[in-house]
């Protein structure tokens, strides 16, 4: 209990601050107007959570783990504190994603459609807030994995991991534009990539978690100082 | 404060080509002050670690009150490991400030004495709102300290708590350790290189070397089994053979060897020598010296 408590309190002060910031964006923008040069970050919200989320599971990770197992905590305690906190972490990010785009409409009035605030607010009326929360995991995951492998092994296996997943991510993205090429007959095929498309952040969401969670886990119950 | 042993067990830890631990065995009585002593890279640290599971050992066993204690939750909580700071730059302590440092002993450590805390950092002079990397090494030091008395823990290890202090800081620290002892019976693991003033409080010394527990002894027994011996060399020669000689020295026709043996064994060889006792300093130059390499 005492590493979640710990590690909660440290990841959860990154989205306060940031819920803070983003207030005070909203502010300054109703203040100076849209075409000001706060309005650029209103555009920015959800990555500025997305990040906010990366780098809290990182610091967890990475330097929080090994001060609560130099302070008598169990791997076991710290694995469990992780995965509680990784999940609340990307909660808290996607809530406050869909809250701040919720609220620019309230505090500026109506906002251009094409913005992510836009499309954000679309999407939460779609339900589809899924589609943010697994992708959150997934990034979380990945983070918190690559902030191990960089202790143990430095940035250049960093570097080596990272471009093979970009090679793979790239691939599965070109490919059923590449498979919808062969077969392009008219219209209906640009539905039928579109359909396969929306899928991608979720499946890949999923998958990284999967695959990122469990070597995390199997690092944290490994740890050594 | 429930009173238990712990125990390392026939305990090896290897580092890839490197034996840190070879077969070391101890048991650490409550209510006792032991002094860890070693040259460096000797494997006190790794020790230290093994004995709080902060490292998984290659074989052997840890014991707390006869329980193991890999992943033991209730073990640990008794187990408080003081590390130096300066050592571990990469776990990016040096990031944090002292009061968030205390704040996780605060946490973490259930027999924490806030009040006991609070008087420390006075004492120290410590700003708690300075960063722990822009402290020096000394004032590292004392928060290590801080921490390792006011965590109150049955068990407490340190690990070069010393380490940067002058003397008058060292002196204060051994001060509050006999008077926390002598209060709360606490026990005390002391990792240091620097045996001076650690000769007067420890009552038992542990010598690693090479990874290996060659002295696990009371203080006292272990100074009264070294003697050094001087005078002329053929009566130096005489008086000392048969004994482990550790630490010849010679100097015209004069001698001077640190033998293992009693005074009294010496003297019962009725040769014209002198004999003087030796500091936990020099016995501990003599065993783990290289000059005695070979000849022990």
């Amino acid at each position: 209990m005492k590493p979640t408590l710990y590690f909660c309190r440290q990841v959860l002060m990154y989205h306060l601050v940031m819920a803070a910031a983003v207030a005070a964006d909203l502010l300054l923008v109703r203040i100076f107007g849209q075409d000001s040069i706060f309005f650029i970050y209103v555009n920015m919200f959800q990555y500025l959570f997305i990040m906010m989320h990366a780098i809290g599971t990182a610091n967890i990770c990475s330097l929080h783990a090994k001060l609560a197992l130099g302070f008598g905590a169990t791997r076991r305690q710290i694995v469990v504190g992780y995965t509680v906190v990784m999940v609340v972490s990307a909660f808290a990010a996607t809530l406050l994603s869909v809250a701040s785009a919720a609220a620019t409409p309230l505090v500026l009035g109506p906002i251009a459609e094409d913005s992510m605030q836009a499309l954000m607010g679309t999407a939460v009326a779609d339900g589809s807030l899924w589609y943010m929360l697994i992708p959150m995991l997934g990034i979380g995951a990945v983070f918190g994995w690559v902030t191990i492998l960089k202790n143990r092994r430095g940035w250049r296996s960093v570097l080596l991991i990272g471009m093979v997943m970009i090679a793979a991510i790239a691939l599965w993205l070109v490919l059923p534009l590449v498979v919808l090429m062969m077969t392009a007959d008219g219209d209906s095929d640009y539905l039928a990539l579109l359909n396969i498309i929306r899928w991608v952040p979720l499946v890949s969401g999923l998958v990284l978690f999967a695959v990122f969670y469990a070597l995390t886990v199997r690092a944290l119950r490994r740890l050594a100082l | 404060m429930e009173q238990k042993a712990l125990c390392a067990n026939n305990v090896r830890k290897q580092y890839k080509e490197k034996l840190a631990l070879d077969g070391v065995s101890v048991t650490l009585e409550p209510g006792h002050i032991y002094g860890l002593i070693g040259r460096n890279g000797a494997g006190k640290t790794t020790l230290l670690a093994a004995l709080t599971a902060q490292i998984p050992v290659t074989s052997g066993e840890v014991a707390y009150g006869g329980e193991p204690v890999w992943e033991n939750e209730k073990a640990l909580a008794d187990l408080c490991f003081s590390r130096e700071i300066g050592a571990r730059a990469d776990s990016g302590e040096a990031a944090l400030k002292v009061k968030d440092y205390l704040r996780m002993g605060r946490l973490f450590y259930p027999h924490w004495d806030e009040e006991y805390a609070q008087a420390l950092i006075k004492q120290f002079g410590l700003d708690v709102k300075q960063k722990i990397g822009r402290l020096s090494k000394g004032m590292q030091s004392m928060l290590t300290i801080v921490l390792a008395l006011a965590s109150r823990a049955p068990v407490t290890l340190l690990d070069e708590p010393v380490a940067g202090l002058d003397v008058v800081a060292r002196e204060d620290f051994y001060r509050l350790l006999l008077d926390d002892h002598m209060a709360t019976g606490r026990t005390f693991v002391i990792s240091t290189h620097i045996l001076e003033e650690g000769a007067a409080i420890f009552e038992r010394v542990l010598i690693l070397k090479e990874g290996k527990l060659i002295e696990d002894t009371p203080t006292d027994d272990l100074l009264a089994r070294f003697c050094a011996v001087s005078g002329p060399a053929a009566a130096v020669e005489a008086a000392c053979e048969g004994f482990p000689v550790l630490h010849r020295e010679a100097l015209g026709s004069h001698a001077s060897f640190v033998v293992r043996a009693p005074a009294a064994d010496i003297t019962a060889r009725g040769q014209a020598v002198e004999l003087n006792a030796l500091s936990l300093q020099k016995v501990f130059v003599a065993l783990c010296g290289h000059e005695q390499e070979g000849q022990a």
